[in-house]
């Protein structure tokens, strides 16, 4: 469809190609420069950042240029004694979304015993609400990504059995829109990286049959632009994260051959920086840890064989959810 | 030459906190690209209710208010026994600073909240702090959740006034729009808009917000006029929509009277145009605006299939179908004027949704898994020999794709599409698959 506007030219000197040891150098070069002021602006996320980095670096099978012990010693000393919870670097307050990247990092490194695991289980516990919903901290925001980061968390230490399941599911399909769509609350507008969220939920939940997968999938695949990249709301520009978002709910709907992978593949590649490494959101910005990882597991999702499998639900080495014995549904058709 | 450095930005602290002693008044804060400081005079500007600070200082500024909150009010340990009111003013000071130019930072505003639990932040100041943050970053959710908890906690009070409420009411719906307008397809301004109008209705002892459903319908409706791209408003639209379907009978009136328009002429209008050729109705547009009601859906919908006797309530059936081809209609107009909006139609798929639903509705019928089932009644919950009832059975789809009003729709769409084709708008082919794929309109033996 030529007509649409709101999409990206790819140019002709793109790389084609994809970069891997430009990626490895730019994630093992990434922040250290700790004095920096780009550092200091980015420490409230610092958790989630290691997450990004590491997965990575694992998907390229170059994890050994991380710093290991290191790592998992800032992960234990971000952890709150009293309520359990991991905060996104040290002095920071605890919070959902980085109890879960500390999780799926010692989860990957097999070292969740560096923590308090129980103290997680009951943080984790504590934040959810009668109606099924999770808070993201002791301040009350609800949000079906917190009902994610719950469920997730908490089946990467096999401890499922602390929350009430069923409530959770409840709280999610709540959020389920006429389009097959979901968003951050009940009633909100229908957004890729939030339908993640809760088909991931499901997934993990294995409650994938109350989908509506064909209203779903369809939605999904509308998000699919000329130059091959995806948004993740209609008509606004396409954005390389939503590669991973997208595609990663269609694997879990067992549909990605709805989109045109070919396309996407060329889209994703473009994304790469051939001087710094990594990957942008769009071909020509700045790369940053973030887009570097998603930009890697859509490759991984279209089949790319040099890089390793990764796990739709868990956004994680295949390897690792098979080591953990994990299970995340994906619907048959 | 350090301390100079650090003399230099403990005056800029301080000139902004002159500024903000104002706050009230301030209306926008920005970073005004400035490379160098070439004037050697403060890079604090005040300006006509605009606070402006030149990029060159941000990074000093920045790192040196940042590390001292962290090493003095954020250190593991002494957390505990920490007692913000020791120098809660100082913390203020830093935390203003260091929130302007870095408003995603969770653990500051966290500060903010523990403050304002003690009493040594007002409640009013920090709403207008949080204006300013969004004037800069107006996608900023951590600003727009803040203003949540503080209005959750202000609405807890029983000693606010029905004044204040209504102050309260303007300045909120106010900041979303000044939001949504900076920042096209805004998820967090139109989702906060959408989490006050919810939280009013929670407080519907204390005044009417039946009333305001009704200023927000005319609003959306303006302002989506004028963002034909930006489907989070019509997301919003839709939430609109639904408002009005909860509207009592004088509200209604009142209603109608203010969309300023004949919904039930538009509506009537729109079904004798698209009456089915082939069938023994033979009502003109002027008879139809004669009817009840009561006689227009029964027209539309005739048989019912229901086996309870619960009295199904037409005339809100009439309201929503009113409401919705009034929608279509403006769809309608949209679209053709302006051509290629993916928003536009996907708004559009709503819109003939909730009118499918209703058709559903009628015959207690839901759609799971692309399929047809029974549903209980939803006001008895009537379930009698449910289990044999499970499966459709082909007479129910018949009463579907038989009833005037989905042939109406049908033929509606089938020349809405045919006249976009010759438009070339190309997403008339698109919502024609839609209608048949996801709608399911293909199961009708006269096919789109």
């Amino acid at each position: 469809m030529a007509f649409t506007k709101k999409d990206v030219t790819l140019s002709e000197d793109r790389p084609k190609t994809l970069l891997l040891q430009k990626h490895s150098d730019y994630l093992a070069s990434y922040g250290l420069n700790k004095d920096d002021y780009e550092y200091c602006m980015t420490e409230y996320l610092r958790m989630s950042g290691i997450y990004w980095s590491l997965t990575a670096m694992e998907l390229m099978n170059q994890s050994s240029r991380m710093p290991k012990e290191e790592i998992i010693e800032f992960i234990t000393s971000c952890q709150d004694k009293e309520s359990g919870g991991i905060s996104a670097s040290i002095g920071h307050d605890p919070h959902m979304l980085y109890t879960l990247s500390a999780i799926q990092v010692l989860a990957m490194y097999d070292r969740v015993n560096a923590i308090d695991v129980e103290g997680v289980v009951r943080y984790v516990a504590s934040m959810q609400q009668e109606d099924g919903s999770f808070f993201g901290d002791k301040w009350g925001e609800v949000d079906t990504r917190f009902s994610f980061c719950a469920v997730m968390c908490l089946s990467l230490l096999h401890r499922l059995d602390a929350i009430n399941i069923n409530k959770a599911v409840d709280f999610v399909l709540s959020c389920m829109n006429f389009d097959g769509g979901f968003g951050s609350k009940p009633g909100s507008e229908s957004h890729a990286g939030l339908i993640y969220c809760c088909v991931g939920t499901l997934s993990i939940c294995k409650r994938m049959d109350a989908l509506h997968a064909d209203e779903l999938a369809w939605w999904l695949c509308e998000r699919q632009l000329p130059s091959g990249g995806l948004n993740g709301r209609p008509e606004k520009l396409p954005d390389l994260c939503y590669s991973w978002w997208v595609m990663s709910s269609l694997s879990m709907l067992n549909r990605i051959h709805w989109v045109d992978k070919k396309n996407l593949e060329q889209f994703i590649l473009a994304c790469q920086d051939p001087e710094t490494g990594g990957f942008s959101d769009r071909p020509g910005d700045i790369t940053d840890p973030f887009h570097t990882l998603f930009g890697l597991a859509g490759l991984s999702l279209l089949g790319n064989e040099n890089i390793k499998p990764v796990n739709p639900t868990y956004c994680m080495p295949q390897e690792t959810i098979d080591r953990l014995k994990l299970e995340p549904q994906i619907l048959l058709i | 030459m350090e301390e100079d450095k650090f003399a230099l930005v403990e005056r800029i602290i301080k000139d902004i906190h002159l500024v903000l002693s104002k706050i009230a008044e301030l209306r926008a804060f920005d970073i005004v690209p400035v490379d160098t400081n070439i004037r050697n005079k403060s890079p604090v500007l005040h300006l006509e209710n605009c606070l402006g600070l030149e990029s060159w200082c941000i990074k000093h500024v920045y790192m040196y208010s940042y590390s001292e909150i962290m090493d003095k009010y954020c250190t593991k340990g002494r957390r505990k026994t920490f007692n913000v009111s020791l120098n809660s003013e100082r913390l203020i000071k830093l935390l203003n600073v260091t929130l302007l130019l870095n408003p995603e930072l969770s653990l500051f505003w966290n500060k903010r909240r523990m403050l304002v639990l003690e009493c040594l932040l007002d409640k009013i100041y920090e709403l207008h702090f949080t204006r300013l943050i969004l004037s800069r970053k107006p996608k900023c959710n951590d600003a727009f959740a803040y203003r949540r908890w503080l209005l959750d906690i202000m609405f807890k009070d029983d000693s606010l006034q029905n004044n204040n409420i209504q102050d309260i009411i303007n300045e909120e719906l106010n900041i979303c729009t000044l939001a949504s307008d900076k920042n096209p397809n805004n998820y967090h301004s139109w989702n906060h808009r959408i989490w006050f109008l919810n939280k009013l209705k929670t407080l519907e002892k204390q005044f009417n917000v039946h009333y305001h459903y009704i200023k927000e319908y005319n609003f959306s409706e303006q302002w989506v006029a004028k963002n034909v791209s930006d489907y989070s408003c019509f997301h919003y639209r839709q939430f609109c929509i639904k408002n009005i379907y909860l509207l009592n009978d004088d509200l209604w009136i009142k209603f109608t009277k203010s969309v300023n328009l004949d919904l039930r002429k538009t509506f009537v209008r729109i079904l004798a145009a698209n009456f089915p050729k082939d069938s023994t109705i033979q009502v003109s547009e002027d008879d139809l605006l004669t009817y009840s009601e009561n006689n227009l859906v029964n027209l539309l919908l005739f048989h019912s299939v229901k086996k309870c006797y619960c009295i199904l309530d037409n005339v809100l059936v009439c309201r929503k179908l009113e409401t919705l081809f009034h929608e279509l209609e403006v769809n309608n107009e949209l679209i053709r004027f302006y051509k290629h909006h993916e928003t536009l139609w996907y708004h559009r798929r709503f819109i003939i949704h909730e009118i499918v639903r209703i058709i559903y509705d009628h015959f207690c019928l839901t759609k799971s898994n692309g399929s047809l089932i029974r549903n209980t009644c939803k006001k008895c919950t009537y379930d009698d020999e449910r289990q044999k009832q499970a499966k459709m059975v082909r007479y129910d789809s018949n009463c579907i794709y038989s009833c005037v009003l989905f042939n109406v729709l049908l033929t509606h769409e089938r020349k809405f599409v045919e006249e976009m084709r010759m438009n070339f708008d190309n997403y008339a082919d698109r919502h024609e698959k839609y209608l048949k794929f996801v709608e399911g309109f293909n199961n009708s033996s006269k096919c789109l």
